[in-house]
């Protein structure tokens, strides 16, 4: 539609008001976008060691992300988060990169524990990747071996804030 | 067949003396003799259950140590033999149907070839792998390729 004569903000909050209960929020569309995103990640079910084991039990009810909105979703189309938790090895790298293909924009990725980091103990293992940012781009590391949960959940806090204060509205991926 | 029937059996057709232990046989079997040994074990002694190949890298040589098992009478035997870097190893395969992952295992992690196997390709590793990271010769910080 096209809009002839600009209309002061003001009279369109005296319209709104008008209405029955209205009420007028404004914001920019960057703002609101990055407030849905940061309260309702959807993580991919994806466990790889024994770091998925703290995993689970922050998505249990004791620790409960749920209350950020954070449920687990099965299929990588449906997701927008993957939590790396475990030893990359050589032969699963190629599926977590198609994972996160998958993964529809905008989407993070979340490296728990030392292994996902840089390898931890099995850095020099001949069948281990040292470090799952040499597959596809991290946004948060999250050191520990494994992280407690709330070691995860202080995690999860850093990437909101990452995403809250981010200058563009998506982030450059070099492919 | 008993233990101490299958040590006398083994010291009279295959001319070898066996270790004994409770319930198990061990041979140090020629490479010549590795066939034969195990067709005895598998259709005389009838060891119906083969539980692992596997290899010990002694720089200079192969140990090739196979363990098979009788499960009805609960006994064993572990037969070994030694063989040069360079040489192969008949198949045993052929006689018991678990060893053809055992030995591609064996294959994959230190690069020994085995005569007749069916598939011999590799198992655990990507198949554009270089080296056999189980022999000692393999460096310990070599990463694979791709994700150097």
């Amino acid at each position: 539609m096209e809009v002839k004569e600009k209309i002061p903000l003001q009279s369109i909050a005296e319209i709104y008001q008008t209405f029955p209960g209205g009420e007028l929020m404004l914001t920019t569309t960057e703002k609101f976008f990055k407030w849905a995103q940061v309260s309702s990640f959807w993580p991919l079910t994806f466990g790889l060691a024994c770091c998925a084991i703290e995993m689970m039990a922050t998505f249990a009810s004791r620790f409960d992300l749920d209350r950020w909105g954070m449920i687990m979703r099965g299929s990588p189309r449906q997701s927008d988060l993957l939590i790396i938790s475990g030893t990359v090895t050589i032969k699963m790298g190629p599926r977590i990169r198609r994972l996160y293909e998958q993964m529809p924009e905008p989407k993070w990725v979340l490296a728990m524990g030392s292994c996902a980091i840089s390898g931890g103990i099995f850095r020099n293992s001949y069948a281990v990747v040292p470090g799952v940012d040499r597959i596809i781009p991290v946004d948060v590391f999250v050191p520990g071996c494994p992280p407690v949960p709330e070691a995860l959940m202080d995690g999860i806090l850093k990437l909101q804030d990452k995403i809250k204060n981010s200058k563009n509205d998506y982030r450059k991926v070099e492919r | 067949m008993t233990i101490e029937k299958l040590k006398d059996k083994i010291k009279e057709k295959f001319n070898l003396d066996c270790q004994v232990e409770v319930g198990l046989v061990k041979i140090l079997v020629p490479k010549e003799s590795w066939g034969t040994l195990a067709e005895f074990l598998r259709f005389e002694a009838e060891f119906n259950y083969f539980s692992f190949i596997t290899a010990v890298d002694r720089k200079e040589k192969f140990e090739m140590v196979a363990r098979v098992e009788n499960l009805e009478e609960k006994t064993a035997c572990e037969f070994t033999t030694e063989i040069l870097p360079n040489e192969t190893l008949s198949t045993l395969s052929e006689l018991w149907e678990g060893a053809v992952w055992q030995e591609r295992e064996v294959f994959d992690l230190f690069g020994i070839k085995f005569e007749n196997h069916p598939d011999l390709k590799r198992i655990l590793l990507p198949e554009d792998y270089t080296g056999y990271p189980l022999k000692k010769e393999f460096p310990l910080d070599k990463h694979y390729e791709p994700y150097r």
